[in-house]
């Protein structure tokens, strides 16, 4: 295992160079540039502001470390993502402020996922075409059919400006040390923002959990556990819930690094400060540097959470081995 | 809220729910994965609910600041902030005329007009306390002059003696890019070149400017962000050099500040907190009493109307789209307000593409254009129709003062088409109108498109591209017609003019040449006697209005705020020099009432 999980890590370098170098040129090839204002700059603003950030060299020459590219992959090399041209701060503090935050409304919206997904899926399968199935079905199709930012708007315009049981604006979590302290948190501000970002993981959570539930209940382990007399409450829990668990893990890591690296869309909608809107504001202005730096956040992010999803798979079904 | 009105949105929402089910379940089986006593002081009135009270936090909205640093920026949300942490010598009041801030009197001319001496108030402090002195300013003016710090406004102290060869030396003698000569940011030249910008500190108390020209808009250039002081005792400007100005930053404990406010907090994205600086010199009279500002960054507009609805938000700036309904909503007045802003827009010829060239065509164009019926379509009758390029309030024309040479007309819209049809001498190519991706400039687009088939029977195209490549595009002179415009850095004619109008000008993108728009200029550019130069200006704004030399006039904008009542000092000072917020050019006078 120790040597598959290494292998797997030096395998992120080769990719990692891959997705900087596919990156950094369709970057620049871009129309529009960093500095293209709707009034234009004077040239020797212009020529100004390119010596400031690197931009007066080649992006890629034979030369390659007098280029901006090799300029980049020595910076990289050292743990400096660069500056955003667009604030002018380190990209790897706006970086961090950033996913400290999405990381805290991923997590929130995970786990409100995984909850009401696998109840509801479970729920269902157990109830197979019973009112409760058709509940958990109707859930599962609604929350897949309804968009985060329609629902998004919807929930602030009933629950916010209506009824003013919660607020519009911002990020209700504390500091990560207090993420435990419910003190702590601005529910005023957290529910509706986790309920628009992990409605359709839910829904998705539920459909896969009831379809991998129902197949696992056919079993004739399943038939053997009920026909030595054990309570349903043990066979659904102890030999039912966690086989069926492995198709589940499987969409949960992806969700899991999706959710926790941010949402444009819902950290939009409620002014929320997180990578996500970093990420796709910055493509907007062509910031270079923290188009870069998002995409080199984002694809550590995915491959490491996916990794360790791969450990996890072991970790449940005791059959699958790593070599 | 009753239980009953609960309950109508807990149907609702369910309803809505089962109806998107519905309409998912007809789409199949998707996954979906996927002055210091002058009238025109900021004033700082009673609200309208009551008495002013000490105390108190505002939050209001805003558009996150690019930079903090004055000698960098170029955004009017960087602008909005920066005035209210840091002041010049002088300041506008309400009325645009300069008022000293931290000067001690008017600007002392020499008998030739190029030396201004300018005198500091004795007894400045910063907010940590240090002395606020004449090597501050003079730092800032070289901050902005420096070629490594890359100030986006430089050009506007172009005529301080050395200061474009400062900004340009990096470029080397020669002043082209990238050649051998290229001067090191840390050369002995470009120190002397640093040495050589004309702005000196006599004593501590007297600043030293010689300029290339007599200049008689620099009180106004003295009163601008780009002249702010720089806090020269903390250590990593004491330190600075050319090659190194110091990083200004956004960590307000780590800088100092000598205007009404002080930087408390920032976090990225989400807001900017501000307290009042207790070393303030209140030089109109008028000091915070607020205890915070609270400055939220937020770009939706439709979602900043929620906030204000749920008493997250005091001020806000109003989404056009949503402008009639919020009229209504918050009442004309009341808790909405609108002011002119010194901005025109219109739409930008190319004059060096066929058939621009010919005057007779782009006449035609303005005068298919309904602007009443365009201001409606587009953003609800929010901003104030013209054919006149310079507001009226900057010294230019009133807004329907060339409608009957440029205004709309059907029928001498097609007299003057079909005399260019004769001049071009064939049929006229299909031109294409470069507009950005938003949905008013997309929907500006669509009605002039409409606008040229219904008068004068004339397909043209429209490219929507994202803002960035339409602004290169513009730059490199890539476009034919272009919805475009401008905003005043400073109120006075020659910004609408210079580099916009004259032949050579590093803006005129639009190719407008015209001999008498450029012997005017020539006389006007350093002219003293003020009333002869304001009205040599105001002729290039008539030339440029009736010949649409480069652009067609369409509307001057509004700014729109909400404003909760129990504000003051808000909408009471209301101008045409406020940056991102109401009232954002007198921030000192905000206020809450009982």
């Amino acid at each position: 295992m120790t040597a598959y999980v290494i292998r797997r890590l030096l395998w992120m370098i080769p990719l990692l160079w891959a997705i900087i170098t596919i990156t950094f040129i369709l970057m620049h090839n871009v129309e529009g540039g960093p500095f293209s204002r709707e009034r234009p700059l004077p040239p020797a603003t212009v020529e100004n502001l390119n010596r400031r950030y690197g931009l007066d060299k080649p992006v890629i020459s034979i030369d390659v470390w007098n280029s901006q590219y090799g300029n980049y992959l020595i910076n990289l090399a050292q743990g400096d993502l660069g500056v955003s041209f667009e604030t002018d701060q380190p990209v790897s503090d706006l970086l961090w402020k950033g996913f400290a935050v999405s990381s805290q409304l991923g997590l929130m919206a995970f786990i409100f996922a995984m909850v009401i997904g696998i109840t509801l899926g479970t729920v269902s399968a157990l109830n197979h075409n019973g009112p409760l199935d058709y509940v958990g079905v109707f859930f599962s199709t609604a929350g897949a059919a309804m968009p985060n930012f329609i629902l998004g708007a919807f929930l602030i315009v009933i629950f916010a400006v209506e009824l003013g049981w919660f607020d519009v604006l911002g990020w209700g979590g504390p500091p990560w040390k207090e993420f435990y302290n419910p003190s702590a948190w601005d529910f005023r501000k957290a529910v509706l923002p986790v309920v628009a970002l992990g409605v359709l993981p839910a829904a998705y959570f539920a459909r896969i959990t009831r379809a991998s539930m129902l197949e696992v209940l056919e079993q004739d382990y399943i038939r053997t556990a009920r026909a030595k007399g054990l309570s349903e409450w043990v066979v659904v829990v102890r030999h039912a819930i966690k086989n069926a668990m492995v198709p589940i893990l499987t969409v949960m890591g992806p969700y899991l690094a999706f959710l926790i690296t941010g949402s444009f869309i819902v950290e939009s909608i409620f002014s929320i400060p997180g990578v996500g809107r970093r990420f796709v504001d910055s493509v907007v202005v062509r910031d270079y540097g923290m188009i870069m730096g998002t995409v080199v956040f984002f694809s550590v992010a995915i491959a490491v959470v996916n990794l360790v999803v791969d450990v996890l798979y072991a970790v449940v079904d005791p059959r699958i081995r790593y070599s | 809220m009753s239980f009953l009105k609960q309950w109508r949105y807990l149907l609702l929402a369910v309803f809505a729910i089962v109806a998107l089910a519905a309409f998912a379940a007809c789409g199949g089986d998707d996954d979906d994965d996927g002055g210091d006593d002058g009238g025109g002081t900021p004033t700082a009135t009673e609200g309208l609910s009551g008495k002013r009270i000490d105390g108190g936090d505002l939050t209001v909205q805003s558009v996150e600041f690019a930079s903090l640093d004055p000698h960098f920026s170029s955004f009017a949300q960087d602008i909005s902030i920066q005035r209210m942490l840091w002041r010049g010598l002088y300041t506008l009041d309400i009325d645009n005329v300069p008022q000293p801030s931290m000067a001690d009197g008017e600007p002392k001319l020499s008998a030739d007009g190029k030396t201004v001496t300018v005198a500091l108030k004795s007894g400045l402090t910063w907010s940590d306390g240090d002395d606020l002195l004449a090597e501050d300013f003079v730092a800032g003016f070289l901050r902005t002059c420096n070629p490594v710090n890359a100030g986006e406004y430089q050009y506007v102290l172009t005529n301080i003696v050395g200061c474009d060869d400062y900004y340009n030396s990096l470029a080397g003698p020669d002043g082209e890019p990238e050649t051998a000569d290229d001067l090191a940011a840390d050369s002995a030249e470009v120190a002397a070149l640093a040495e050589a910008v004309g702005v000196k500190a006599v004593d501590d108390l007297t600043i030293e400017f010689s300029l290339n020209e007599p200049q008689p808009t620099f009180p106004i250039i003295l009163s601008l962000w780009m002249t702010f002081p720089v806090p020269v005792h903390l250590d990593r400007f004491a330190n600075a050099t050319p090659a190194a100005p110091g990083d200004w930053g956004t960590d307000g404990s780590a800088l100092a500040f000598n205007g009404p406010y002080i930087l408390t907090g920032y976090t990225p994205q989400d807001s900017a907190t501000l307290a009042p600086n207790p070393n303030w010199a209140a030089p109109a009279g008028v000091s915070p009493t607020l205890d915070t500002i609270t400055i939220k960054f937020i770009d939706d507009l439709a979602q900043a109307a929620n906030a204000y609805r749920t008493g997250e938000l005091d001020a806000t700036d109003v989404d056009l789209t949503q402008l009639e309904s919020l009229v209504t909503e918050f009442g004309d007045g009341e808790e909405y307000f609108k002011f002119l802003t010194p901005s025109t827009r219109g739409l930008e010829m190319n004059m060096e593409k066929e058939p621009l060239n010919i005057p007779e065509f782009r006449l035609a164009l303005a005068q298919a254009i309904d602007r009443e019926k365009l201001n409606i379509a587009v953003v609800q009758g929010g901003n104030e129709p013209t054919t006149s390029w310079i507001p009226a309030v900057t010294g230019g024309h009133d807004p329907t003062e060339f409608d009957s040479v440029v205004g709309f007309d059907e029928a001498k819209a097609v007299e003057n088409f079909n005399k260019a049809k004769q001049i071009y001498g064939k049929e006229f190519p299909k031109l294409t109108i470069l507009v950005g991706d938003s949905p008013a400039a997309t929907a500006t687009a669509e009605f002039l498109q409409q606008s040229f088939k219904d008068v004068l029977a004339y397909d043209v195209d429209i490219e929507v591209v994202d803002s960035k490549t339409r602004s290169q595009r513009f730059t490199e002179e890539q476009f034919e017609l272009f919805p475009g415009g401008w905003i005043q850095d400073y109120p006075d004619p020659e910004n609408w003019i210079l580099g916009l109008f004259d032949t050579d000008g590093t803006l005129n993108h639009y190719n407008c040449s015209d001999p008498d728009i450029d012997a005017l200029v020539e006389k006007a550019r350093f002219n003293t006697n003020d009333s002869e130069r304001k009205d040599q200006y105001k002729q290039v704004n008539e030339i440029i209005s009736t010949t649409i030399c480069g652009i067609a006039p369409y509307w001057h904008e509004n700014n729109h705020w909400l404003i909760k009542p129990n504000v003051v000092g808000m909408r009471e000072n209301l101008a045409g020099q406020d940056g991102a917020i109401a009232g954002d050019w007198a921030a000192e006078a905000w206020g809450l009432s009982e």
